[in-house]
């Protein structure tokens, strides 16, 4: 027989607080998607109460005290000329500061390049809140060019080293790899994929 | 990928208890062992036949509009007999469901997959016993089960003469072990089409052979609202 206990102490898990085992809570606010165009969605619609695996993710990391830092990013390539007024990714908090920096980027030589746009992430909920999703908005909105890839990075600031988030991953199609960028303090943004792809959706105008 | 999934680790080792967890071929386990976490890409991809021409649904929280996405293919309720593994309890989940009308089940399809031992799980519908799973009204065997991070092939067990359930009475589809496949470890993956509403469910521990119940040994432990139901459908006719 196999002595899973002694493999189990290979494995560093983190205790964490008296959290409940799967706060199930949220419901995502799309009264003010109407009238928007979807650029990029791989939300499951098909089913409001498991919009994404909320139990599934990557890891956001500020890489304060020392520890790795760790940013992640999806790609998304429009089909069509497009002005990017809201941006929805559902992300959240696991431990340290409550706060991510969410951007826009253009692309540089299939990594994320300059951020054509950020926002400051606050309050994110806990984990295992289904199905809540973050959003940023710009009223003005960011012209985007059909058939050039964009990424919608998520990262940290110098006042959010501790912040340690996850950043969720789609439920509709747990099958196909798709591509990712992953940042860290070494080696900086590197390609590479994953399966299921981070959730996220890009909306605006035409 | 990076740590994928570590955070969520460590949210579900809940402090106060035995928190059980580590892992074995890729694959993690938390919650005291009660979930398993694959990670990494999907193994294998087989379309699932969908198609029930002429049955009732009477319970299904398989998400069937999404043929890549029918259920949780990295995330199961552990399922493992008494001789699984060395020092590990015996752990069987239940998911409970209620008929809204009068019906008879004669097709069960639930998604679960094996990581070692005989591949072959123990499938029943049982009735309830004070909100948890009763007898057994009937058992089948599966076997040729998906390797856990698989994705997305059903498990069928049919009666064709039927099982009469009555509306309004909670009944459980139990996923357990007997003699046959007593060293089996494995998983009922979870439903991805509800992640909010609590789900009825229920957890068998046994440490007669070996490890540490949290709960009650050789009992069942309600477990509503920790996790999502796992993925199952219940099927017949009126």
């Amino acid at each position: 027989m196999i002595d899973i206990r002694s493999l189990a102490l290979a494995t560093v898990l983190v205790i964490g607080a008296s959290a409940p085992v799967h706060a199930l809570s949220g419901a995502r606010a799309t009264a003010d998607d109407k009238g928007l165009v979807t650029i990029f969605d791989n939300f499951a619609h098909k089913y409001p109460k498991a919009l994404y695996l909320d139990l599934t993710s990557v890891e956001i990391r500020g890489g304060g005290g020392g520890a790795l830092q760790s940013w992640s990013a999806a790609p998304f390539t429009p089909a069509a000329d497009h002005v990017v007024t809201k941006i929805e990714v559902p992300v959240s908090i696991y431990t340290g500061k409550n706060g991510l920096v969410l951007s826009l980027n253009s692309d540089a030589d299939g990594v994320p390049g300059d951020a054509l746009k950020s926002w400051n992430l606050k309050d994110l909920p806990p984990q295992g809140s289904c199905c809540v999703v973050e959003t940023a908005k710009d009223a003005q909105g960011i012209a985007i060019k059909a058939g050039k890839q964009y990424w919608i990075v998520l990262s940290t600031n110098s006042k959010e080293g501790s912040t340690w988030a996850d950043w969720l991953e789609e439920s509709e199609d747990q099958v196909d790899s798709e591509s990712m960028a992953n940042y860290d303090n070494v080696y900086g943004w590197q390609p590479s994929t994953i399966t299921p792809s981070l959730a996220f959706a890009v909306l605006g105008s035409k | 990928m990076i740590g994928k999934t570590l955070p969520l680790l460590a949210l579900i080792a809940v402090a106060g208890t035995s928190a059980f967890a580590g892992s074995k071929d890729g694959i993690t386990f938390r919650n005291d062992g009660q979930e398993i976490v694959g990670q990494g890409s999907i193994l294998s991809y087989t379309p699932v036949d969908l198609a029930d021409p002429g049955l009732v649904k009477i319970f299904d929280n398989l998400a069937t509009k999404d043929p890549k996405g029918v259920y949780w293919a990295s995330l199961g309720a552990t399922v493992s007999g008494p001789n699984a593994a060395q020092g590990f309890e015996e752990l069987w989940p239940a998911s409970a469901f209620t008929p809204t009308g009068d019906h008879t089940v004669t097709k069960i399809e639930i998604a679960v997959s094996a990581i070692t031992g005989t591949n072959e799980v123990v499938v029943s519908l049982n009735a309830d016993a004070n909100g948890l799973p009763g007898a057994p009204i009937e058992t089948w065997h599966l076997k040729n089960l998906p390797h856990f991070l698989s994705c997305c092939v059903l498990l069928a067990a049919s009666d064709k003469k039927g099982i009469q359930v009555s509306g309004g009475t909670q009944y459980w589809i139990v996923i357990s072990t007997d003699s046959s496949d007593a060293n089996f470890w494995g998983g009922a993956d979870l439903n991805v089409t509800d992640e909010i509403d609590p789900a009825v469910t229920a957890s068998y521990c046994s440490d007669d052979v070996g490890g540490t119940c949290t709960n009650a040994n050789d009992a069942w432990t309600l477990q509503t609202g920790k996790l999502p139901a796992f993925a199952f459908a219940v099927l017949g006719s009126n």
